[in-house]
């Protein structure tokens, strides 16, 4: 349905709107993995608007969800997974180099050094 | 063995290279420990190497196309090993094993680096043989994530908020990319390049062009954020200046360039097939190739204000791909042949400038290029391939940037095109007379601030060894340029030899002194007051986070509105 | 400023993307088709979803593995490797005891069930919903509940981090090994040679293999990642 989509685009929007506005490293990195989410979301969504059953081969049974979408997702959401466990590693770092989580304070700092 | 295993084999020995270094970190007893890491570097850098020359035969017959594991054409994932990916294999192959031989004397030793470093190198090859969009995009996060984690290495505050800032766009252009695969399988309902192709030769409706449209668009864009074209360059200076210097050299070097041919094996692919969506390709290309001359001039003078000397080469290093991706986009074979030769090129003497620079600014201790003089104490190693990068880059004879941006010169003669990367090569000049100022002999006045007089002296077998490999390799396949030329042609699918018959002209040899000539004047100009004031003003300047994120939502509305408005 | 930025931003995306994204258009099913009718006897698997991404795409979730490894690999290495104990001590804020009755008791019980959870999703990933990836993430919250109810001294003894990484390790070398395991039947990289023309080996033991020595790739790597983030770094 049209409606569901028009959501998940706002959900994108929101994730991309964050990342660049918010100016708390964590928060950063919300966002980061809501636009995942959101990407992740809208595949299984549509790739379930064919059938109506679990991709599981059971007797009888024909109208089943396209597997594709969902096989695909599975490496999509393990890789979001990993850039949210590097960036907080990196913020955890970051947040003991220069005892600030404000990205704009942490730049003018990062830059004055060599 | 068949030709599908060697080439499989070529993509997955450096993932056992990986594996044993991470046996290596768990080894107690030192030798033993030794034995398994030079065995990690043999098997994952240099084995692939000897099985590439072993697949030469084939792939100079004609492109080798399979299905991982022989499955099913309609689900599999498919594999094009041809011409182009040979030759990008070899380009990733060559510039990581020197750069890891440099990292093993001067750069982080550790074992979890060197993994990761082959981890880096397993994703090269295999985005430069994809066929298929999702493996595309996991290639490309591999890529990423090994290069997030290798950046960060060198632990500078700096390098954290690098790396950080490069992850944030990375991975926002993923998302976006991802996007683009969902549109593209919405419609077509395939993955791989020849089953799309296959399907855009129905598509007729205009819902449907817009629908392929957009999806290019999407993934396009994504690609150029990883290519590092203006406008979506900001993230890379920071990245290539504070990451360890094995790392710059291998990112500037291949890095930002297998991507571009990896998209351009799809684009092409589907340029091939006659259909109704013939002219989005044409109006993407059309833009492409417009940035990317722009990004050569407008990045060669952001370089030329540089106050740190790895900025300086990351500036050149945009400016560079600049190049690479102007001819690229003229799509015919031959251009693409000396857009691959001159990504070569630039992987050896960039791989040179960093190496070199790196070591100098090590051993002096700063990296101002304003503080740093007599560097050529250091050694006359480190000096002498210095100038010889400085030289190749410049494009003068007989190394072998003249060569390469001869070729590139060439494809674009006559049009405006051609003037933008002239100015360019004025720019690249006068920034390399800059660069040099660190080596030039001069009497300890009051004004150098820091280092100047006892500088200490460069030694180390392996780093000697990687600046000795890469100064001959810029000569010799500046030397050998016709030949190699030839190769890549042939190689790629087209007749004519990219580098021209007559390369040492008196035409061509009056136009590199004139060359010379201008450079040293634009010197001039810059050092001069004025020159001065304009440069500090644009160094202050520095990319901010969000603007970063607002360049790539600026030139994906861009491209976007293009393909909107023209359907 | 950047709220200005931000907007346009959302703008501009919402111009390319809307128009791809929002419309109405059939999904096209001769994925799902096909599979239907060969999924089971090409692989094995009843769960198509684990017929594609361990049987047709295998080479993609090898990439995604190594995805997890670099990225497990990276973070291990940026935490383990600051200064902590330089930083002075003193700054930072008493940690909160994390060891009450309540949680001692309940992770102690609950930590059985859920590793026993987590093997059982990842060796059923061929016949129902989950596989290797499920299940080492199960395995390793699991494991994770055990290193939540105990403190300092108890708790380095079962979960010793050299162990894990002896684990990871040889996982790794497992997925290398079923990778090149059809070459010594005379098939491809990462072809199924079992159970064709009517052998006695199941043919879906490919499957079974890839879904246990991912379980225990990504199980291990998520432990280690936990433990460290847990602040368990100090083994004292």
């Amino acid at each position: 349905m049209m409606i569901n989509r028009i959501l998940l685009l706002g959900l994108f929007l929101l994730g991309f709107y964050g990342l660049m506005v918010q100016r708390n490293m964590v928060k950063k990195v919300f966002a980061l993995s809501i636009q995942n989410s959101a990407v992740v979301l809208l595949f299984i969504l549509e790739g379930g608007s064919i059938g109506s059953h679990a991709p599981i081969v059971t007797e009888g049974q024909t109208a089943y969800v396209d597997p594709i979408p969902q096989a695909l997702m599975l490496t999509a959401i393990v890789v979001g997974i990993c850039v949210t466990a590097l960036a907080l590693a990196l913020v955890y770092r970051l947040y003991q180099k220069y005892e600030t989580l404000d990205v704009e304070e942490i730049q003018r700092k990062a830059g004055n050094e060599q | 063995m068949n030709s599908e295993t060697l080439i499989l084999a070529q993509i997955l020995l450096p993932l056992l290279g990986a594996a044993l270094f991470f046996i290596a970190k768990l080894m107690k007893n030192q030798n033993l420990r030794r034995i398994v890491e030079v065995s990690g570097g043999f098997v994952g850098l240099f084995l692939p190497l000897v099985f590439l020359m072993l697949l030469y035969p084939l792939v100079s017959k004609g492109p080798v196309r399979f299905f991982v594991g022989n499955q099913n054409p309609l689900i599999g994932i498919e594999l094009h090993f041809d011409g182009m990916s040979w030759l990008l294999s070899i380009m990733g192959f060559i510039s990581a094993s020197i750069a890891w031989l440099y990292s093993r004397t001067a750069g982080p030793k550790s074992e979890e680096f060197s993994a990761l470093f082959l981890i880096q190198t397993f994703a090269l090859t295999a985005t430069a043989s994809s066929a298929d969009l999702f493996n595309l995009f996991v290639c490309f996060e591999i890529l990423g994530i090994a290069s997030y984690a290798l950046t960060a290495f060198s632990g500078k505050g700096r390098s954290y908020m690098a790396a950080f800032s490069y992850m944030a766009v990375s991975s926002t252009a993923m998302a976006i990319f991802l996007l683009g695969v969902f549109g593209i399988y919405r419609i077509t309902g395939f993955l791989s390049y020849d089953g799309i192709a296959r399907y855009i030769t129905s598509v007729h409706s205009e819902g449907q062009i817009v629908g392929i449209g957009l999806s290019l668009v999407c993934i396009v864009v994504a690609t150029a954020v990883r290519v590092a074209i203006l406008p979506v360059y900001g993230w890379l200076p920071e990245a290539h200046a504070s990451a360890p210097h094995a790392i710059s050299a291998v990112l500037s070097g291949v890095l930002i360039k297998v991507p571009l041919f990896a998209l351009g094996r799809f684009l092409f692919l589907l340029m091939a097939t006659v259909s109704d969506i013939d002219i989005v390709f044409k109006e993407i290309l059309d833009v492409l190739k417009f940035s990317g001359t722009l990004t050569a001039l407008v990045a060669v003078l952001v370089a030329l204000s540089q106050k740190e000397a790895k900025r300086l080469l990351a500036y050149h290093s945009v400016s560079q791909i600049g190049y690479i991706v102007s001819a690229w986009a003229i799509a015919s074979p031959v251009a693409i042949a000396a857009a691959w030769m001159h990504a070569f090129y630039h992987s050896l003497f960039k791989g040179l400038l960093f190496l070199s620079i790196g070591s100098v600014t090590d051993a002096a201790g700063s990296k101002d290029v304003y503080a740093i003089r007599n560097a050529y104490k250091t050694g006359i190693l480190p000096t002498v391939s210095f100038f010889i990068g400085a030289l190749s880059i410049s494009a003068f004879p007989p190394f072998n940037g003249f060569a390469s941006k001869a070729a590139i010169s060439y494809l674009h003669m006559g049009s405006w095109e051609y003037m933008i990367l002239s100015f360019a090569s004025i720019g690249t000049v006068a920034s390399m007379i800059k660069l040099s100022r660190i080596f030039w002999p001069v009497k300890n006045k009051e004004k150098t601030k820091t280092f100047a007089d006892n500088p200490i002296r460069i030694t180390g077998f392996w780093l000697k060894f990687s600046l000795l490999f890469f100064s001959i390799a810029c000569l010799m396949t500046g030397l050998f340029a016709p030949q190699i030329g030839a190769l890549a042609g042939s190689l790629v699918g087209s007749q004519q030899n990219p580098v021209s018959g007559n390369l040492y002209t008196f035409n061509s040899l009056q136009g590199t002194l004139l060359l010379l000539v201008q450079g040293i004047a634009l010197y001039l100009i810059i050092i001069s007051p004025l020159g001065k004031l304009v440069t500090h003003s644009i160094e202050a300047r520095r990319p901010s986070f969000a603007g970063l994120l607002f360049a790539f939502a600026l030139s994906l509305g861009m491209l976007g509105g293009l393909v909107l408005f023209r359907h | 400023m950047i709220y200005i930025m931000g907007i346009v931003s959302i703008l501009l995306l919402s111009l390319v993307l809307g128009p791809m994204i929002i419309p109405d258009f059939v999904w096209p099913h001769i994925a799902r088709d096909f599979l239907l009718h060969n999924g089971l006897s090409d692989t094995g698997a009843s769960n198509l979803v684990s017929a594609i991404y361990l049987g047709y795409r295998a080479y993609d979730t090898i990439g995604e593995t190594i995805v997890l490894l670099a990225a497990v690999t990276g973070a291990v290495y940026l935490i383990t490797g600051s200064p902590a104990s330089v930083h002075g001590s003193e700054k930072l804020p008493q940690k909160p005891k994390r060891r009450t009755n309540i949680i001692s008791m309940t992770t102690g019980k609950l930590a059985p069930v859920v590793m026993l959870f987590g093997w059982y999703v990842m060796f059923f990933g061929h016949l129902s919903p989950g596989g290797g990836f499920q299940g080492g993430v199960v395995l390793a919250s699991g494991l994770l509940f055990i290193a939540l109810g105990r403190e300092n001294h108890q708790r380095e003894s079962k979960l010793d981090r050299s162990g894990l990484h002896i684990i990871e390790v040889s996982s790794l070398f497992l997925i290398l090994l079923l990778l090149s395991i059809p070459l010594v039947f005379g098939a491809s990289i990462l072809e199924n040679p079992f159970g064709k023309n009517g052998s006695t080996i199941p043919r879906v033991i490919y499957i079974v293999g890839f879904n246990m020595a991912i379980g225990l790739k990504v199980g291990s790597g998520l432990t280690l990642l936990g433990l460290l983030m847990m602040d368990m770094k100090h083994d004292d």
